[in-house]
């Protein structure tokens, strides 16, 4: 990152930076800039984000970055190495390689989309619950947490989508069955450091509920370390994915995801390594940039470093 | 108003029992500021929090307005005492403005007007409603405390506990924060329990206080008694010196 | 000056990164201190902290610190490199901070910390850095050394850590003492008696010391002279004997607006707050120096 420029005095920067906002939209607006601006200086977080966005725009723009079909097969250009007309090169059944990785970004968002739907609520529902009420509840609920823990998360990952059968959905379902511990885990521990605050108790000398207490102060201020983590997760959740895909339990041909066309390449490692190395890079850049992400995020966001 | 009978607290399980207040009993009038006054880990705070509901009894009884009260209140009980925290920095949720702080209370409360309450309760602890939006790290610790303030007061409570409401704040500070309190006390008539290790500190704000050492009150004894001097046990005679010498003075 | 000059701080500025713009937290500081005892006194945000961190080069790495002149005895501390800055603290300028807990490691026993820290700067053997480890705590009026010796940092009251910290730090016996809020975190009952044991070691060795605190009574009674911050800077500075004929009025503010036990008041006085304190006292300031 460069150093940022002087800014010129802009209105609507003066109304978002205001000292004392006018309304609630105003207050809640300038949070969202001044954590952006330190974002901003973040020069980490900014090539994450870049990588993640980028990402996006991708999958979004696919059918405007590549006129060719990630489907049609021309078996007269199998295999072909990197040049103008396919910049990655063909695979075995002469599909343009950089057109199924540009269509397999929309593979990959949507796990990444459904394993966090899936994962933060379930992850947060049940650490927070269980740090604010502990006693037999926490000891149940943690102990249904340790055992998910027990096991090593891709053989389990496996043994969900062997019994569900192939297919993204239950890969997607078999990534968050083993996914969602730590954050329960990561939530709890949040929970009890602020669940003995005196703002709590405040709130409980208000007569307020504990669903109140739970949703409107504890779940708040989990959320960012449990999204930081989630962060850093994602580049396992993709290679995960991707290891499902190799393993023929996850996404299945002919679609265009990553971790398949890794294992197909597979068999052309050594005369045509473009076919298994492309999507390869791909899987490696998300995950790196998810990562840059999270470490910068925590930069920002972890109250220790502030 | 505040009736405290043999109340004892416990910390810890079987194998490490500490007795944190021992057979305490007194008793507070209506519109009276009594001040408990000792040194860390005397078991003042402790008391103060099982009044506040947060902590129970191991033995005793507390009653509020002639109503014994445990653990588990109900909505009006709750209402009846609010309570003031030492730490202007833990006492308010930082992701939450001022105005989402004093708001939350009265849509529990379920009571209406919700905006000119919240307006009400500001001017009434002499903050400008510019404050109103702010986050409570764009204010000042002293600002806070108002905040804390006004979020007890806007329940319209009958008690209001202090713990150790200035010790965090600078001595200019301080003073602003105890006028506003002894002017709001005055003018609600509010019965105000006040928990602090300065004894000028309570000895400003109160009629009457208790000395706390070790769990236990070891003298009870009246604000003018305390000024002249004229203080019967050792301990209370200990911290009286060590106030009076200036080293206390914060 | 004739006096045998310790430390001069001449027009110090100190300055943090801000969010958005930069924040001075110092603004053209500048005092001297013989083997005397000085009181520095402000509120929080008045950069009292920040002076005696300014003093050791401990300042994080955001901020950025001018002067005009920073020397002790001679030695430049402003310009000093980072090895020479490592032999000044601890060995020459030691600083005790106010709460224990956060300053003694908590996986050593307090007397092999003091024992280390005395190693540290001599080259005594380990029966030897012992030997002075438990005569210095004995110093401190601990009054069981060889037991509290081998007691953990949890293990000790905040008035004994303290004690402890006090010893750690003038085993190497410095020439100077800086002691942040030394008695804040402890009951009113101990304070005292810190400040007399801190204030007879002081005499006894002829160190210097400054006493960083928000207590103006406190410090006026265990020091020479008293500098007054406010907002960064000096608003002015006077003989503690002379503290109750203050001119300035952020000083009189400030005596005037405690509760006192001994005479009731039914409003206490509040400090009023005047703009122009900053710029007068820049004036002040820059009087005195010419």
């Amino acid at each position: 990152m460069t150093a940022e420029s002087v800014p010129r005095p802009a209105p609507w920067r003066d109304w978002l930076l205001a000292d004392a906002p006018r309304s609630r939209a105003q207050a809640r607006l300038g949070r969202w800039y001044g954590n952006w601006l330190l974002l901003k200086r973040n020069s980490l977080a900014v090539s994450g984000l870049v990588v993640v966005s980028t990402l996006v725009l991708i999958a979004l723009l696919a059918p405007w970055l590549s006129d060719q079909s990630p489907y049609d097969q021309l078996l007269t250009a199998r295999l072909l190495p990197p040049s103008s007309d396919h910049w990655f090169g063909t695979d075995e059944l002469g599909r343009d390689i950089f057109t199924r990785i540009i269509y397999g970004s929309r593979i990959t968002l949507l796990i990444i989309f459904l394993v966090s739907i899936i994962v933060l609520p379930v992850g947060v529902i049940i650490g927070t619950a269980a740090g604010y009420f502990g006693g037999l509840l926490d000891t149940f609920l943690m102990r249904v947490t340790d055992i998910f823990l027990a096991f090593p998360r891709l053989v389990m990952a496996l043994a969900f989508a062997a019994a569900l059968g192939p297919g993204i959905e239950n890969a997607v379902i078999a990534i968050s069955i083993t996914a969602w511990p730590p954050y329960a885990r990561l939530a709890r521990a949040e929970t009890m450091t602020v669940r003995r605050s005196d703002f709590i108790l405040a709130t409980r000398m208000q007569g307020a509920s504990a669903l109140r207490i739970i949703w409107s102060h504890i779940v708040p201020l989990c959320l960012p370390s449990v999204i930081i983590r989630l962060t850093f997760d994602m580049a396992g959740i993709i290679l995960i994915a991707a290891g499902l895909g190799f393993l023929g339990l996850g996404a299945q041909p002919p679609a265009p995801e990553w971790g398949l066309m890794v294992s197909s390449g597979r068999d052309y490692l050594l005369d045509q390594w473009w076919v298994a190395t492309m999507p390869g890079l791909a899987i490696f850049v998300v995950s790196f940039g998810f990562n840059l992400l999270g470490d910068g995020l925590r930069d920002i966001f972890d109250p220790k470093s502030q | 108003m505040i009736e405290v009978f043999n109340a004892t607290v416990v910390y810890g399980g079987n194998s490490q029992r500490l007795e944190a207040v021992r057979n305490v009993s007194f008793n507070v009038a209506a519109a009276e500021v009594f001040g408990l006054v000792g040194e860390s880990g005397c078991g003042k705070s402790t008391l103060l929090r099982a009044i506040a509901g947060a902590l129970p009894l191991a033995r005793g009884r507390i009653a509020l307005a002639d109503r014994d009260v445990g653990l588990h209140r109900t909505r009006e009980e709750r209402r009846l005492v609010q309570m003031v925290f030492q730490d202007p920095y833990a006492s308010l949720n930082p992701t939450h403005t001022i105005d989402k702080i004093l708001a939350e209370p009265l849509a529990i409360q379920k009571i209406k007007a919700i905006d000119e309450r919240v307006s009400q309760a500001l001017a009434e602890v002499g903050l400008g409603l510019e404050h109103r939006y702010r986050y409570p790290h764009q204010i000042s610790g002293g600002q806070r405390q108002r905040v804390a303030i006004a979020r007890a007061l806007i329940m319209q409570p009958g008690i209001l506990l202090l713990d150790e409401p200035t010790s965090a704040l600078d001595l200019s500070v301080q003073a602003e924060i105890l006028n506003l309190l002894k002017r709001v006390g005055r003018s609600r008539t509010l019965t105000m329990l006040m928990v602090s290790h300065n004894l000028a500190v309570i000895a400003h704000m109160c009629t009457r206080i208790a000395v706390m050492y070790e769990g236990e009150i070891v003298e009870m004894l009246e604000v003018e008694r305390l000024r002249r001097g004229e203080a019967n046990h050792p301990y209370t005679q200990r911290l009286l010196t060590a106030s009076l010498d200036g080293a206390a003075a914060a | 000056m004739n006096r045998d000059l310790l430390l001069t701080v001449e027009d110090l500025h100190v300055t943090y990164q801000g969010r958005t713009a930069p924040v001075s937290a110092v603004r053209g500081v500048s005092f001297e201190l013989a083997r005397e005892r000085l009181g520095i006194v402000g509120e929080s945000g008045s950069g009292k902290s920040t002076i005696g961190l300014a003093i050791l080069r401990l300042l994080p790495r955001s901020a950025r610190l001018t002067a005009r002149g920073l020397s002790l005895h001679g030695t430049d501390l402003l310009n000093a490199t980072e090895e020479v800055m490592r032999t000044v603290r601890g060995r020459r300028i030691s600083m005790v901070l106010q709460d224990p807990k956060y300053s003694l490691n908590p996986v050593m026993t307090v007397g092999q910390q003091i024992a280390e820290s005395y190693r540290l700067h001599s080259h005594a053997s380990a029966t030897q850095a012992k030997s002075k480890t438990l005569e210095m705590l004995e110093a401190v009026r601990i009054r069981d050394p060889e037991r509290v010796y081998r007691l953990y940092p949890h293990e000790v009251s905040g008035g004994m850590g303290q004690r402890v910290m006090i010893a750690m730090m003038l085993i190497p016996e410095p020439e100077l003492l800086i002691a942040d809020e030394p008695t804040s975190a402890l009951d009113v009952t101990v304070q005292g008696q810190l400040l007399v044991l801190i204030d007879e070691l002081i005499q006894r060795r002829r160190m210097g010391l400054i006493l960083i605190s928000h207590n103006l009574k406190l410090v006026s009674s265990y020091c020479d002279r008293v500098v007054v911050l406010y907002a960064g800077r000096v608003m002015e500075t006077l003989k503690a004997s002379e503290l109750t004929s203050a001119k300035h009025p952020y000083t009189r503010g400030l005596l005037a607006c405690r509760p006192l036990i001994d005479h009731q008041q039914p409003e206490l006085p509040q400090l009023v707050r005047d703009p122009a304190w900053l710029n007068g006292a820049q004036q002040d300031r820059q009087g005195r120096a010419t």
